[in-house]
Order: C-alpha cells, then structure tokens, then sequence
C-alpha cells in the first residue's frame, strides 16, 4: 500500500470513529482497519473503489450506532452532557450565593423564592444549553448534505445509489495537526467563567460593588451598576454572554480549528464587540451615584488627584475596561486565524 | 421505468435485510472473520456490503448470539466471531421459522 492509499484509509477511519461512542472507538477503528486491508488485497489495490463502496463513514458510522432521530446527536451529545453539568452547578452556585447574601442581609426573602429562583435559573440554563446544541446539530446536518450535493454532479453522475446523498473519499479532510486542537481545559475556563458572570449579574448584580458592614454584619452593598436602569442593560449583557457561549460550545464540540471555527470566532468576536460597546458607551450601566454614596457611608473624600474613583463618572472606567475587552477578543481572534492558518482543517 | 427500478432495488433490499441475520449466523459455527465471512457468502451468491456486515457483527455480539476475538498472531490482526450457545438456539429456531414462512409464501404463490 502507498502512501496515498494509506492516507486515505486512514482519513476514512478517522471519519468514522470520530462519531461512534468512545468506548467502541478503538476496536472499530482495529476492525476497519482490517477491513480495508484485506478488502485492499482481494479486490485489486484500488483505495478510491474500495472507500467508495464502503460509502459515506458519517453512514457507516450511523450503522455502527444504529439509531436515528434525535435533537442532539451522538456526535454532540457527551459535550452537550458535559456543558450542561458545568453551566447547571455554575448557575446553581450562584443562585444560592445570591440568596445566602440575600438571606444575610435579611431583606424578608424566604426559602421559597429561592427554589423559586434556584429552578428558573437551572431551566434557563438548561433551555439555552440544549437551543445552542440542537441548532448546532441542524446545522451540521445541513453542511454535509450541501457538500454531498455539490460533489456528486461533478463526480458520479449516474450512480443509482439509494442514497439521495453521495460521498467520497476526496470529501475528507485530514487528520488535526496537534497544534490545532483546541483542549477541553482551554472551553472549560470559558464557560465557567461566562455561567458564573452571567448568573451573578442576573441573581446579583448589587454584589458588585462595596460592602457596608454594620458590627461585622453584612447591612446593605452599594453597587456599582445603575441598578434602577438595570432592565434595559441586563439583556444587551445577556446576549454577550450568549454570543461568546456559543462561540466556546463550537470550539469544543469541533475539538481543533478549522476554516468554519475560525469564521464562528470572528463573528461572534465580532458581536461581541459591538454589544460591549452599546453596554460601556451607550446605555448607562455605572451606579451614577457611587461616589456619593461610598463617601457618605464610609466618609471618605476623593480628592485626590491620584485617587483612581475621582474619575468615575468621566467615562474613564468604561473606557479602560472596553479597551481590555477589546484587546482579549482581538487576541482570541489573532489566535484562531494563526492557529487555522498554521494548523487548521481545511475545508 | 427509472423510478420502478428504483423501487424494486429499495424492496429487493428490504427483503435480503431479513435474511441477512440468518445468513451470518449460518456461517460462524467456525470462528470466521470479517472479511472471510464476505467472501465466503458472496460465493454462494448472498451478497452483502461489509458496511453492512461488520456493525451487524457487532450488534449481533452485543445481544449475545455471537463473540469475538481478536487473533493478533498473524501477520495482522483479525477479529474472529463465532455464535454463542444462544446463537446456535437462536439459529435453529429462526431456521424453523423460515422453513415454516417459505411454506406459507409458496402457498400464497400457489394459489395464483
């Protein structure tokens, strides 16, 4: 067998063991393997006809997983579990953060309101995980019967396969590069950190802020979001957490990057952008009376020029934290198109 | 005419899928592999693709009417599947029914 051929066997059993259960992958891929070998010694050392008849490794896999129908896939579905534990102990932390400070502060809520709480947010959570999955395995779907069109006018004009959907070896890409891919540890850190923000400025945005204590007990917090404006800001940050949740669910269930990663990431960076823009610049997010606040709790003056809260209010804080936010998305996005360019699929 | 072939290749399909299981458990008293098992059904004109075969083999040992091994001696290893003891209860049985459907279709047919 020539290098060529051995390429594209192993090309096609990559495509096919990337989307059976893990537990199976390693004796399928042996099975396989021994397949096409012997197919390749019987049936005249033709690797093209050979992976041909096999057809389609997205199909054959299906066989080896024998099932069908289903909002989120095998192909997504330990992701789609593994995201949803991570967000649903993230918003449940935090629910419950916020009702023991809540509770501390002893603003007459009661244990009800909490599961009350504690359940909308764990459905919510759950809603919003599922959507993105589902949508993304429609999507999926969607590309490959795309490409299997467009291949099979060019290609095999005339075969009655049963299948509407016609597949061939040159559709594959090929294996990741190692540089490429992109570690689960890597989309972890991100979406823990995007569920607990997001919980927290929706179960607690006055935690935000300083903390007056009466006797060593917790009395009320100043916050320094413009809590009274607080309904017309809350969904414009919603919906970057959103974007940039979507953004850590493709990167993980695609595992390395690629042309259509790299694209997901300039979009959303894209969005993301914009969105922080409106929420800093546009719409007004900081606690306007912070600094008259704080200095008439804790009778403070800031008059100094050095005092870095004497420039609240001058646009200042939105400024620099923009610039940050900025600057981290520009990098993420520097690091998409460096690593597609360098390592990526091509597709 | 297209269309007809169409359909008749889709029914013919549907038809050897029934028979297919009874086939390979015919054919694994002895342990077999893969490929060999293609082989030899193609030679007494049972045609089956292997993208069909080898998830069947599985499916067939995940409910206990066959298992496998592999044999790593050879110049390759090769995965050899054999029928269980309930394989063979299995086979027998279906080796009954089939007779006994065969009879009952010949019949339809005989009334024509």
């Amino acid at each position: 067998m020539n290098e060529r051929d051995k390429d594209l066997m192993e090309r096609y059993i990559y495509e096919v063991v990337r989307r059976v259960p893990a537990s199976q992958k390693e004796d399928i891929r042996m099975e396989l393997q021994e397949l096409i070998d012997d197919m390749y010694d019987a049936e005249g050392a033709d690797m093209e006809k050979i992976l041909s008849k096999l057809g389609d490794p997205a199909e054959l896999a299906k066989k080896y997983r024998d099932d069908n129908n289903y909002v989120i896939g095998p192909e997504y579905y330990e992701n789609y579990v593994w995201v949803l534990k991570i967000v649903m102990i993230c918003v449940a932390a935090s629910s419950l953060l916020s009702r023991t400070v809540s509770l501390i502060m002893s603003s007459g809520h009661n244990v009800f309101d909490f599961s009350g709480d504690l359940l909308g947010g764990l459905m919510s959570a759950f809603g919003m995980v599922t959507l993105v999955f589902a949508v993304m395995e429609r999507l999926k779907v969607k590309v490959d019967i795309k490409t299997a069109k467009v291949w099979s006018i060019d290609n095999l004009k005339g075969d009655s396969n049963q299948n509407k959907k016609v597949w061939s070896p040159d559709q594959m890409s090929p294996i990741p590069d190692k540089k490429g891919l992109i570690s689960r540890g890597e989309t972890i850190f991100g979406i823990v950190f995007i569920a607990i923000l997001g919980a927290m400025l929706i179960f607690t945005p006055q935690l935000f802020g300083a903390y007056v204590f009466d006797d060593g007990k917790l009395v009320r917090t100043i916050s320094v979001f413009n809590l009274e404006e607080w309904n017309r800001i809350l969904p414009v940050l919603i919906m970057t957490f959103f974007v940039s949740f979507i953004d850590e669910i493709i990167k993980l269930v695609a595992g390395c990057y690629s042309v259509m990663v790299m694209a997901g990431t300039i979009v959303t960076a894209v969005i993301q952008l914009a969105l922080a823009t409106v929420a800093l610049k546009v719409l007004p997010i900081w606690n306007p009376n912070f600094i008259a606040e704080v200095s008439q709790q804790f009778d403070i003056n800031f008059t100094s020029k050095g005092d870095i809260l004497t420039y609240w209010g001058t646009g200042a804080v939105s400024n620099i934290l923009l610039a940050i936010i900025y600057l981290a998305t520009l990098l993420e996005m520097g690091t998409a198109i460096y690593k597609t360019m360098r390592y990526g699929v091509k597709n | 005419m297209g269309v007809e072939k169409d359909l008749l290749d889709g029914l013919i399909q549907e038809l050897r899928r029934g028979t297919l299981i009874l086939s390979v458990l015919s054919q694994l008293k002895e342990p077999r592999y893969g490929y060999s098992l293609v082989q030899s059904l193609e030679e007494k004109e049972i045609m089956i693709d292997p993208n069909t075969l080898y998830p069947l083999l599985r499916r067939l040992e995940k409910q206990g009417m066959l298992v496998s091994e592999w044999e790593v001696g050879e110049s390759k290893p090769r995965k050899y599947y054999r029928r269980t003891q309930q394989g063979d209860a299995i086979y027998q049985e279906l080796k009954i029914q089939w007779d006994k459907m065969s009879a009952s279709i010949n019949n339809l047919f005989a009334e024509e």
